[in-house]
């Protein structure tokens, strides 16, 4: 991601050739003893059951309304800081704005759902508002005008989700305010709007945000069960919790494919092409970017299909049922991608946030704050990005081999795994070569 | 944990030998990057103080680029100072954009010809240079951080080239 002058100045240098074979290499070998190896019954556990429950003090904590409110708060009055900058704060590469947006709360939104879960349900200063309005008005917030019609699923979500990888990998001018503030305003305005139509259940199903936190989430080491337990529990339980709905694989397969194009942009290649073709670059761009999420869709369509056929599972049930298993896959890709943009540019953005009129102020008292390098060496960094990359493989295979247990009759659920296994080798083996050559 | 721990095991066992594995490999992958300090060292004997020079090529690659910076204030033409020229005529630009790759703490500058009026920008670490039409503008500083780096007009938004920094 490179958003003009300002965010995102320096970038990875490409991965050795080296670690991208020894990660392709790891990522079949994984996928070989994982088909005949792992479990031959279905072991995951998406109700959480057996999960140790936490200290009944972490229970009552977190279920108090206190706790809630807490966190509400602090949504707005976090939300409410930025916008001072947003809507007050010049326009120049010392505003935080842009650093704010695209680093702090978007990438940073990984590592906090990671350890915490869906986090951005409880802070969303959106919720919030449309709740105190609720509240101020004596009525129900899950109830709105019309109910939400059913086969809604994720799709407002998919939207929500394009228009912003959009805005952050193509639209020209990014990082200025204008189209931050214009961007921002015009998805309050329909979050809002389709609160007031919907409830508060239309959250759930169109704000990406919440959306995004919530499959990152489903990782968490500690979760609420649905009986009100705080419980410490197996990730990938958490992730088997992902039930199918409508727009569910458009979603996750935009996530990996946006996360593709942002690697691919950047190759010279496509740069030379873009910049010699006489079409305006946001036109290619954004032809590029639904190129790419088109391809990643066929390649999954393709192969769940055809694991369904081999496997012999109810027809059209494959695709909804094994999406689950791409979101550790994507999350890979965007820790390997993001990772030195949130430690050396949030260590930016935190400074320039302390003074966000550029008025010389030091609110926050980390204006004086210097970029640590934090031991980012090349190795160090090629290291870690094959690492997580592979390691995103590794749960991705594991969630579709269980998944293909429970879709499958025994006899052939050996054969249906392979279609899933070879396109899960080629996302992890692309991925790996777009950061040796992009 | 509902997994069962004996089946899971050879694939736990497979994950840190690999990793160990691939640290073992991009390590090495790592060293690469010290060849071109090496070749740039014998290039500073010809022009320049030959006390520099020997130190290059004696000295390892991290301390070697510094010496070849040195030479570099001595004699202007010095050869180790990494010469890159693009010119800029219609929203062309020449040579097309692709990678450059230089070392760590080599001196690199940077020359562009612009046949309209611009900005030219280093991203990351912020140099820039304005543009007058015909009239070539130079930046010339010390590649002190690794990472890749883009060159790019402000006004035509036109990508130059990305450097690369090892």
């Amino acid at each position: 991601m490179l958003l003009a002058h300002g965010v995102g100045g320096r970038q990875d240098l490409p991965i050795p050739f080296s670690a991208a074979l020894t990660g392709a290499a790891l990522a079949l070998l994984v996928s070989f003893v994982a088909l005949g190896a792992l479990w031959k019954e279905p072991r995951l556990n998406a109700a959480l059951t057996g999960a140790r429950s936490l200290p009944g003090a972490i229970r009552t904590a977190v279920t108090a309304p206190a706790w809630r409110w807490v966190w509400r708060i602090a949504g707005l009055v976090v939300a409410a800081y930025f916008c001072i900058g947003l809507i007050f704060g010049p326009d120049r590469a010392d505003n935080p704005t842009a650093g704010a947006f695209y680093v702090l709360f978007w990438v940073g939104l990984v590592p906090l759902s990671l350890l915490f879960g869906p986090v951005w349900r409880g802070l969303n200063p959106l919720r919030t508002l449309h709740l105190l309005a609720c509240k101020g008005l004596g009525r129900d917030p899950e109830l709105g005008l019309r109910p939400l019609p059913p086969g809604v699923g994720y799709w407002p979500a998919c939207a929500g989700l394009f228009a912003f990888v959009w805005l952050e990998l193509v639209a020209p001018e990014r990082a200025t305010l204008p189209v931050i503030g214009a961007w921002l305003a015009a998805y309050a305005v329909l979050m809002l709007a389709g609160a007031v139509v919907f409830g508060s259940r239309w959250f759930d199903h169109a704000d990406a945000f919440e959306v995004y936190s919530d499959l990152v989430g489903r990782l968490a080491p500690a979760a609420r069960r649905g009986d009100g337990a705080v419980v410490w529990r197996n990730s990938l339980d958490g992730m088997a919790g992902l039930r199918p709905a409508p727009g569910l694989t458009t979603l996750v397969v935009t996530l990996l494919g946006s996360t593709m194009y942002d690697s691919l942009s950047n190759a010279p290649v496509w740069v030379r092409f873009v910049q010699e073709s006489s079409v305006p670059a946001p036109v290619t761009g954004t032809a590029g970017l639904v190129a790419v999420i088109a391809l990643v869709l066929a390649a999954y369509r393709a192969a769940t299909a055809l694991a369904g056929r081999w496997g012999a599972a109810q027809p059209g049930t494959t695709a909804g049922e094994i999406a689950h298993s791409i979101v550790p896959i994507a999350v890979g890709y965007v820790v390997a991608h993001y990772y030195t943009l949130f430690l050396l540019e949030g260590q930016r953005t935190i400074a320039l946030l302390s003074d966000p009129l550029d008025t010389g102020a030091d609110w926050l008292g980390t204006a004086g704050w210097t970029i640590q390098a934090f031991g980012t060496t090349p190795a160090g960094i090629a290291t870690l990005q094959v690492t997580v990359i592979v390691i995103g493989h590794v749960l991705g295979t594991v969630l579709a081999h269980d998944r293909a247990l429970a879709l499958f009759p025994r006899r052939t659920a050996v054969l249906g795994q392979i279609p899933l296994l070879v396109l899960m080798v080629v996302y992890t083996v692309v991925g790996l070569l777009l950061l040796f050559a992009a | 944990m509902t997994i069962a721990p004996a089946r899971l095991r050879p694939l736990l066992a497979a994950l840190p030998l690999g990793v160990a594995l691939l640290m073992a490999t991009s390590a090495c992958g790592g060293s690469d990057a010290a060849t071109p300090a090496q070749s740039a060292a014998p290039a500073s004997t010809e022009s320049a103080a030959p006390a520099p020079a020997e130190s290059a090529a004696q000295a390892p690659a991290e301390s070697a680029p510094p010496a070849a910076g040195e030479s570099a204030a001595a004699a202007p033409a010095d050869p180790a100072v990494k010469e890159i020229t693009v010119t800029i005529a219609g929203r062309k630009v020449t040579p097309p954009p692709g990678r450059i790759e230089v070392t760590k703490g080599q001196t690199v500058r940077i020359t562009v010809t612009s046949d309209t009026a611009d900005e030219a920008h280093l991203h990351g670490y912020d140099k820039a240079a304005s543009l007058q039409p015909g009239t070539p503008a130079s930046i010339e500083f010390v590649a002190d951080e690794t990472g890749l780096f883009e060159m790019e007009t402000h006004e035509s938004g036109l990508q130059l080239f990305q450097l690369l920094v090892r």
